[in-house]
């Protein structure tokens, strides 16, 4: 009986053990939490390619897609026969440096976008600060091109910026004056925030996203109150593809007033 | 109809915020579905030899036997194709030589239209064992019994066919296409089981028997199988919840609520793995606790015969 009762207590103690060696032999990877990233002037290219590395495999979200090769460009192999992205980059857009092209790709994704894929690259500018932005650029230089980021540009941007932005993240954070310095102008909150990226309004505007010209007779204020705050809460149906690509930021980015004002005036346009 | 709801919530969080599924099945944790599908090959392995030790007991089994060799290559063939990884965590060095974030051959065998063929032909042949234990020492005769198996047979066949059909189509269509095709593959599946299993029943009437199961004839390591999967469906169950949970990393609420103390990192897989194998320890010697008990109340019953006769006098 005993034997027997030992026998079950070895397979049950060897069947645990097998599966947890084997969960100890893979690669082990640890989801961090994001630190706020401080490059000072006398950054040197490899603190900026090790800082851009971490941000884009972790609070930047870059693999989410560029890792995939499907949605998005591949950045760290080749692609199509033109190399990795610091390769590349310089050859993009004709009298562009490698870095402008990279940055540009960052600030403003829809100006240029590779063929045979789809604009939804967010606005990155938005969601990092400039030295995430910057040591992403490094970092992706980095694949095969030569860095040339320099605490300069972080600097620039720094106060192109504002104060608030340059404090930390991308996102206005709370008591800063928030988008368009604070404004609480409708088309000047649109403007900034940079919504008619992907969104048509009054003629303007791209047709990436949901055409917002009679937003207000299919959402009322509070659907669209809840859709800036929470671009997930729902789906506006046929864009079912491009769901989870608005930025989650902008409740962060703008005062109540600021989003009051964009919610009566969206609201009207029946 | 776990896979099933484990694809419909996939599917929910792909809905909700597509990069969190992405996070889930190709970010941090991508190394954990490898291990799930080891632990689920474990488990159709187990509960398939499991049924065919329990032939040997049963009169008239042996005229299936020649067929487990294939059913056994059907599962494994689809173990390992549930078991390729499709995209991996990598750095520049390791994409440079893959040549790519994908495996050049084995990346095809990664994407879920493969992975999802191949487990619903291992529910399909796991179904067919269970199938075959049942009519082991039965012999149908209805008039209809060999159209009925014929039909059966042909269940079986068109089960497997629009598998097969949606999961070459998968290929070829866009993703969010792609995913929905799932579900059409499991609703054959589950049809093929509803209906083969009611002409079953109906052809097991009156069934001629070749002879009763020899109860307590299977043989020890029968019952070692069923120890494993007990304790390979527990640790399942376990992963699953790390995944569930793990899948917010430092958020308390996705996107809504952040938690930016150190306390907030999501451990690795092998920390993890011996939290799961410490709660399933935890779990199983509570199990044994209860059975102790229950044997403890039995024996205080128990009035040996010697006793019941000096009772009785």
């Amino acid at each position: 009986m005993w034997a027997t009762n030992l026998k079950i207590v070895g397979v049950v103690l060897g069947t645990l053990a097998l599966y947890t060696l084997i969960a100890n032999k893979i690669p082990q990877v640890q989801s961090e939490v994001p630190q706020a990233l401080t490059l000072g002037a006398n950054v040197t290219p490899e603190q900026l390619v090790a800082a851009g590395e971490k941000v884009f495999n972790g609070i930047g979200g870059c693999t989410t897609c560029h890792g995939l090769g499907t949605r998005a460009p591949n950045l760290l192999t080749d692609e199509r026969g033109t190399g990795p992205i610091g390769v590349r980059c310089a050859k993009r857009e004709p009298g562009k440096s490698c870095k402008q092209y990279l940055y540009e790709s960052l600030a403003d994704p829809t100006a240029y976008v590779v063929s045979g894929y789809q604009p939804i690259m967010p606005v990155m500018t938005r969601q990092l600060s400039p030295e995430q932005v910057w040591a992403a650029i490094a970092y992706l230089e980095a694949q095969g091109g030569t860095v040339d980021v320099t605490g300069d540009d972080i600097a620039k941007a720094k106060q192109a910026a504002g104060p608030a932005t340059a404090a930390g993240g991308g996102a206005t954070p709370a008591g800063g004056p928030g988008l368009a310095g604070g404004s609480t102008d409708p088309k000047q909150i649109i403007q900034a925030a940079g919504c008619l990226a992907c969104h048509k309004l009054e003629g303007q505007g791209q047709v990436i996203a949901p055409d917002l010209t009679h937003v207000g007779s299919r959402r009322d204020a509070d659907a669209i109150r809840r859709k800036i705050l929470d671009p997930a809460s729902s789906i506006t149906q046929g864009y079912e593809k491009l769901a989870g690509i608005m930025p989650k930021t902008f409740g962060s980015m703008m005062s109540a007033s600021q989003l009051e004002a964009l919610v009566e005036y969206l609201a009207g346009h029946k | 109809m776990l896979p099933f709801a484990g694809y419909w919530l996939g599917r929910e969080i792909y809905q909700y915020d597509q990069s969190m599924g992405i996070t889930m099945m190709g970010g941090f944790m991508s190394w954990l579905w490898v291990i799930q599908a080891f632990l689920i090959a474990v488990l159709f392995l187990t509960g398939n030899y499991y049924l065919w030790v329990g032939m040997e007991r049963i009169p008239g089994a042996e005229r299936f036997r020649p067929y487990t060799k294939w059913l056994l290559a059907v599962l494994v063939l689809g173990a390992i194709v549930w078991g390729t990884p499709h995209t991996m965590i990598a750095d520049s060095k390791e994409l440079a030589a893959m040549g790519g974030s994908h495996h050049p051959f084995l990346g095809a065998l990664g994407v879920m239209s493969a992975k999802n063929t191949a487990v619903n032909l291992m529910i399909l042949t796991t179904f067919l064992s269970f199938l075959m234990y049942r009519r082991a020492n039965r012999r149908p005769v209805v008039p209809w019994a060999d159209t009925g198996t014929r039909i059966q047979g042909a269940m079986f066949l068109v089960a497997a066919g629009i598998v097969l059909f949606y999961g070459i189509r998968g290929y070829f269509v866009e993703a969010i296409v792609r995913i929905g095709y799932s579900v059409y593959q499991v609703l054959a599946v589950l049809s093929c089981i509803l209906f083969v299993t009611v002409i079953d029943i109906l052809m097991a009437r009156g069934a001629q028997s070749l002879g009763a199961i020899q109860w307590g004839k299977m043989p020890p390591r029968s019952q070692y199988a069923l120890f494993i999967l007990a304790v390979t469906f527990t640790w399942l169950m376990g992963l699953m919840g790390f995944a569930r949970s793990g899948i917010r990393q430092y958020w308390h609420v996705w996107q809504v609520v952040e938690d930016t103390s150190k306390y907030a990192a999501t451990p690795a897989l092998g920390y993890a793995a011996r939290m799961i194998s410490l709660c399933v320890l935890i779990f199983l010697s509570l199990v044994a606790f209860v059975f102790w008990l229950g044997g403890l109340a039995e024996k205080s019953t128990f009035v040996s015969q010697g006793e019941a006769r000096h009772v009785g006098h």
